[in-house]
C-alpha cells in the first residue's frame, strides 16, 4: 500500500556464503570436473575428444551468456526507468563476474583453435577441397577473425559489466546519486547496443560456424532468447537460495511476479522465434538451410529433443506460469526455473551437440577413425537423392541418373546449379552418430550450474544486497502490482 | 458488494479528501460491522481491491475463451479451405501444411481475444456510448473519494448508525444522493 511506507533493517542484509549451499556448489563443481574428465577419455577420445569439447562449448556459451544478460537485464532498466528492479538489482550485478569465468572458458576454446586440441570448428579449420559454400566463407570464419573477435567483444562485456557494478557499488556512499543515475543511462545505452551487436555476431562465430554451410538470420536472436529465459531461471533459483537463508526479506509477491512474468513472456517469445526458423526455411525449401533440420530429423534423438524443446520451452511454461497466483507461489515458480533451465540446455544442446559428434563421410575424421564409420550403415535414406553423386552411400538409386557424376565432379560443377546441392549435401552427410545425452552430460551440465552459482553467491556475499543510495530503492520497496 | 454498479436508489455516502484517510476510513467502518457498498476514488488505489474484498475480474478467463475460439476457427476453417474446399498447391507443399497455418491461427487468436475482451470489459463496466454515468458526487472524478451505503429500505435507525460511522472514520461531509 502506497502510504505505508515499508521499512527494512537494511543495513543488516548481508549475505554470507558459507554452510550447505556452499557444500551444495563444491559437490556440484567436484561432479562436473569428473563428469569432465570422464568426457575426455570416453570413447578412446574419439575425433580429439570432441565429446568433452562439445559439451565444454556447449556449457560455457550458455552460462556465459547468462551473465551477459543479466547485465542488459539492468541496462534495459536503467534507461526505461525501471524502478522496481533497485532492490533485486546487486543479485544481476552480481552475475557480471562470471563474464570473466566464461572468458576464461572461451580462451581454451581459443587455444584449442590454434593448437588444434579439438575438432569443433573443422568444417572451416580444415574446409574440404572444392567446397564453395565454406571457402567464401573463409573471410570471415577463419581463426584469426574467431580470436579477434571473441577478445574485442569479451573485453567490452567484461569493462561494460564492470563498470556496472563498480559504480554501482560505489554509489552506496556517494552524496550526488542522481547524477551517478544520470550517467548511468548513457553507459547503459552503450551497452545495449554492443551487447545486441555483439552477442548476436558471437552466436554466429560460437555456434552457427559448428555447421559453416548453414545459416539463419534470426540466430542470435533466437540465441538471446534462450539464455534470457536461462537467466531468469537462475535468477528464481537464487532468489530462492537467499530467502531460504533469511536474506531478501524486503523483495515481496509483487518483485518475484514481475521476475516470472519476464519468463513467462520470453517463453513465448522464444517459441514465436523456434517457429520462425523452422517455418522460414520449410517454406523457402533451400537445400543449403533446411539440411539443417533434415540431418537432426534422421537422427530420432534430435528429433525428440525439438519437439521436447517445444513442449517444456513453450506448453509448460505458457499453462503453469500463466494465472496471477502461479507467479506469486514459491514452489510453483521454482520448479518452473529448474524445468525452464534444462529446457533451454536441451535447445542448445540440439544446436551445439550435432555437428561435432556425427562421423561425416567425406573428411579425414571418417578416415581418421574407420571402424566407426564402417559400422554405421547410412542413416540417409530419406534424404538419399541428394546423395546421388555419391552412389557408393545412396541407398535409392541415383534420381539424377543422367549425371552420374563423380564426387570430385561434382565439386568441380558445383557452380552449374543442378549439382550444387548435390554435392553440398554431400559435404554435409552424416554416416552415424555420437551425441548422448547421458550421465556425462548431465555431470558437466550439474558442474556449471555449480561454478555459477559459486562464483555469484561468492561476489554477492562481498557487498550490502540493496543498493542504499539508489534513487528507486525507495519506489522498489513499496512496489506493489 | 455490487462492484461498480448502481442498484439501489439511496446511498449515504462519506466524502475524503485524501487516499490515506479514504483507506483508514474502509478499516473503520468494516470495523464497526458494516459492508461498504462502493468505494469511489479518480484513480486506482493500490490495496483497496482486497481491503473491499473485491474479487479478481475473470476477463482473462473471456480472454482465453475468446483466443482459443479464434486458434480453432482459423486451424478449421484453414483446414477446410486447404483440404476439401479448393486444394490448391503452393510451393510444392502438402495441402495440409500446418507450419503455413500457424501464423493466421496466431493472428486469429490475438484478434479475437484483443477485440472480443473490449466489447467484455465496454459491456461488463457499462461504458457503452449513451450510457448516463452514474456518479455519487462529481468531485470523486476530480480530487475527492467517496464511501457509499446503500439506503433502500432501512429505517432511520439503521440511517444514523452509518451516518455516525461515517463520521467516526473521518468524513469530511456524509451527504444523500438519490438516484431517480
Amino acid at each position: 500500500m502506497g502510504h505505508d511506507k515499508v521499512h527494512f533493517d537494511l543495513d543488516k542484509e548481508h549475505y554470507k556464503f558459507e554452510g550447505s549451499i556452499k557444500t551444495m556448489t563444491i559437490v556440484f563443481m567436484a561432479l562436473g570436473l569428473l563428469g569432465a574428465i570422464w568426457a575426455f577419455f570416453d570413447n578412446g577420445g574419439w575425433n580429439h575428444h570432441a565429446r568433452f569439447w562439445s559439451n565444454f562449448l556447449l556449457n560455457s556459451y550458455y552460462f556465459n551468456a547468462m551473465a551477459l544478460t543479466a547485465v542488459f537485464f539492468i541496462a534495459a532498466h536503467t534507461i526505461g526507468y525501471g524502478g522496481w528492479i533497485a532492490s533485486v538489482k546487486r543479485i544481476f550485478e552480481s552475475f557480471s563476474s562470471f563474464i570473466l569465468i566464461g572468458f576464461i572458458c572461451f580462451l581454451i576454446i581459443i587455444a584449442g583453435l590454434w593448437f588444434d586440441w579439438h575438432s569443433l570448428y573443422h568444417h572451416w579449420t580444415h574446409p574440404a577441397p572444392g567446397d564453395t559454400i565454406v571457402g567464401d566463407k573463409i573471410a570471415f570464419l577463419n581463426k584469426g577473425m574467431y580470436t579477434a573477435l571473441a577478445l574485442l567483444f569479451f573485453a567490452g562485456w567484461i569493462l561494460f559489466s564492470q563498470w556496472f557494478r563498480k559504480h554501482s557499488l560505489e554509489s552506496d556512499y556517494m552524496v550526488d546519486e542522481i547524477s551517478y543515475n544520470q550517467k548511468s543511462k548513457y553507459i547503459a545505452a552503450g551497452y545495449i547496443v554492443f551487447f545486441g551487436v555483439g552477442t548476436s555476431v558471437f552466436s554466429w562465430l560460437a555456434l552457427m560456424s559448428l555447421d559453416p554451410h548453414w545459416y539463419s538470420t534470426l540466430f542470435g536472436w533466437y540465441n538471446f532468447a534462450s539464455y534470457m529465459c536461462g537467466f531468469l531461471c537462475m535468477t528464481i533459483l537464487i532468489i530462492l537460495i537467499l530467502k531460504a537463508k533469511g536474506q531478501l526479506t524486503y523483495v515481496n509477491d509483487s518483485h518475484m511476479h514481475n521476475i516470472v512474468l519476464f519468463l513467462f513472456g520470453f517463453s513465448v517469445f522464444w517459441t514465436y522465434l523456434w517457429f520462425s526458423q523452422f517455418m522460414l526455411q520449410w517454406y523457402g525449401n533451400i537445400p543449403e538451410d533446411t539440411m539443417w533440420f533434415v540431418k537432426r530429423f534422421e537422427v530420432p534423438m534430435f528429433k525428440a529433443f525439438f519437439w521436447v524443446a517445444f513442449i517444456i520451452n513453450f506448453i509448460f511454461p505458457f499453462l503453469f506460469l500463466m494465472k496471477r497466483t502461479a507467479k506469486r507461489n514459491p514452489w510453483i515458480y521454482g520448479i518452473a526455473a529448474v524445468i525452464l533451465l534444462f529446457g533451454h540446455y536441451l535447445d542448445f544442446y540440439s544446436m551445439v551437440m550435432f555437428e561435432p559428434n556425427a562421423v561425416p563421410h567425406h573428411h579425414e575424421e571418417a578416415k581418421h577413425d574407420a571402424s566407426h564409420a564402417s559400422s554405421k550403415t547410412s542413416t540417409l535414406k530419406l534424404y538419399a537423392d541428394n546423395h546421388t553423386t555419391d552412389s557408393s552411400h545412396s541407398v535409392i538409386p541415383a534420381v539424377d541418373a543422367a549425371a552420374p557424376v563423380t564426387e570430385s565432379s561434382a565439386h568441380a560443377n558445383i557452380a552449374s546449379s543442378d549439382h550444387k546441392t548435390d554435392a553440398h549435401a554431400d559435404g554435409h552427410a552424416v554416416e552415424g552418430h555420437h551425441a548422448t545425452l547421458g550421465l556425462i552430460e548431465i555431470l558437466m551440465f550439474i558442474g556449471f550450474i555449480g561454478l555459477f552459482l559459486f562464483v555469484i553467491l561468492s561476489t554477492l556475499s562481498k557487498n550490502r544486497l540493496v543498493p542504499l543510495k539508489s534513487p528507486f530503492l525507495e519506489e522498489s520497496l513499496n512496489y506493489h502490482t | 458488494m455490487s462492484q461498480g454498479k448502481i442498484e439501489q436508489k439511496k446511498y449515504v455516502y462519506g466524502v475524503y479528501s485524501h487516499e490515506t484517510n479514504f483507506l483508514d476510513a474502509i478499516k473503520s467502518v468494516q470495523a464497526d460491522g458494516l459492508t461498504v457498498d462502493d468505494a469511489y476514488s479518480p484513480f486506482p488505489v493500490h490495496g483497496i481491491d482486497d481491503l473491499l474484498g473485491i474479487k479478481e475480474t475473470s476477463l482473462h478467463k473471456a480472454g482465453f475463451t475468446l483466443g482459443f475460439t479464434g486458434l480453432v476457427t482459423a486451424f478449421s476453417v484453414m483446414t477446410y479451405v486447404n483440404t476439401m474446399g479448393y486444394p490448391t498447391v503452393f510451393g510444392g507443399k502438402p495441402f495440409f501444411s500446418l507450419p503455413a497455418f500457424i501464423p493466421v491461427m496466431f493472428e486469429t487468436t490475438v484478434l479475437m481475444a484483443a477485440v472480443g475482451m473490449f466489447f467484455v470489459y465496454i459491456k461488463r463496466n457499462e461504458l457503452f456510448p449513451g450510457k448516463i454515468p452514474m456518479i455519487i458526487d462529481e468531485r470523486t472524478t476530480d480530487d475527492k473519494f467517496a464511501l457509499a451505503f446503500g439506503i433502500d429500505g432501512k429505517s432511520d435507525s439503521e440511517i444514523s448508525v452509518i451516518k455516525s460511522s461515517l463520521q467516526k472514520s473521518g468524513a469530511e461531509e456524509v451527504n444523500i444522493k438519490s438516484f431517480e
